[in-house]
């Protein structure tokens, strides 16, 4: 029987970067803009770390280093976007 | 293997930072020149990678129900999608090249052709796997309960991905 999980997760996945191209597309811009979508793009990245994968079947250490690797350039950018608009 | 994509990750990361401290120097630049890159060909290219990130996680599941010839056509579907990114990619360079736009020509250009160039020749990488896995898994020599080499060739692949899925939105849509 075909596993249904994957389909939702990539179906989520289009519909997130469809909302990430019309932000663009738009020119919405400025820190809180920049911060929601950098959001959006930290929950495809844990989408994909989690339910492609395959590290929510992991237990233990192995479980987290390539989700904290989502949030390092994620707090750079945001730093750097936070100076850029102080 | 998650030691090399630990690694390549970190680079990332890095030049992600230096993106961003960067045009803290440059805002007015940076934020003139994004507006003129094409979105609608970075939406495209956005498209086939995380869909071939997910018929690559279909090829998978198929090897372990067992479906061998399923799996080879997932992974033949996700090296086609692999290619509509390097086709898009190419493109876009070769008409920057075409205007005259380098490296040299400014900050912005220097990042952004350069850590999407970066990117492109991990796509490159990862599409040599992906023909390499379709190719044994065509003639077998997976199974469904070793299939170890499959998950890391796989593994890499969803790593280009989630580079992308940073890349997108800092230098095409943020400002």
């Amino acid at each position: 029987m075909m596993n249904n999980k994957p389909s939702r997760v990539y179906l989520v996945l289009l519909l997130l970067t469809l909302l990430t191209y019309l932000v663009g597309e738009n020119g919405l811009g400025g820190l809180w803009v920049a911060a929601v979508v950098m959001l959006v793009a930290v929950l495809k990245g844990v989408l994909v770390v989690q339910y492609f994968m395959g590290f929510r079947q992991v237990i233990g250490w192995w479980r987290w280093p390539v989700l904290v690797w989502l949030f390092l350039p994620t707090a750079l950018i945001m730093l750097s976007f936070y100076l850029a608009a102080i | 293997m998650w030691f090399f994509i630990l690694a390549e990750l970190l680079v990332f990361a890095l030049l992600f930072a230096a993106y961003g401290f960067t045009r803290l120097e440059n805002l007015m630049l940076f934020n003139q020149l994004q507006q003129q890159l094409n979105r609608d060909l970075a939406l495209l290219n956005t498209l086939a990678l995380i869909s071939a990130s997910y018929t690559v996680v279909r090829s998978v599941l198929a090897l372990k129900s067992g479906e061998n010839s399923q799996a080879a056509r997932w992974m033949w579907l996700s090296f086609a999608l692999g290619m509509v990114f390097v086709a898009v990619k190419s493109y876009e360079y070769s008409a920057y090249i075409g205007q005259g736009i380098s490296l040299s020509t400014n900050v912005f250009y220097m990042f952004y052709l350069g850590m999407t160039f970066f990117h492109y020749m991990h796509v490159i990488l990862g599409l040599v796997i992906l023909a390499a896995m379709a190719l044994k898994l065509q003639r077998g020599d997976y199974m469904a309960d070793e299939c170890s080499g499959l998950e890391s060739g796989a593994a890499y692949w969803h790593m280009v991905d989630l580079v992308w899925l940073i890349l997108f939105p800092l230098i095409y849509v943020m400002h």
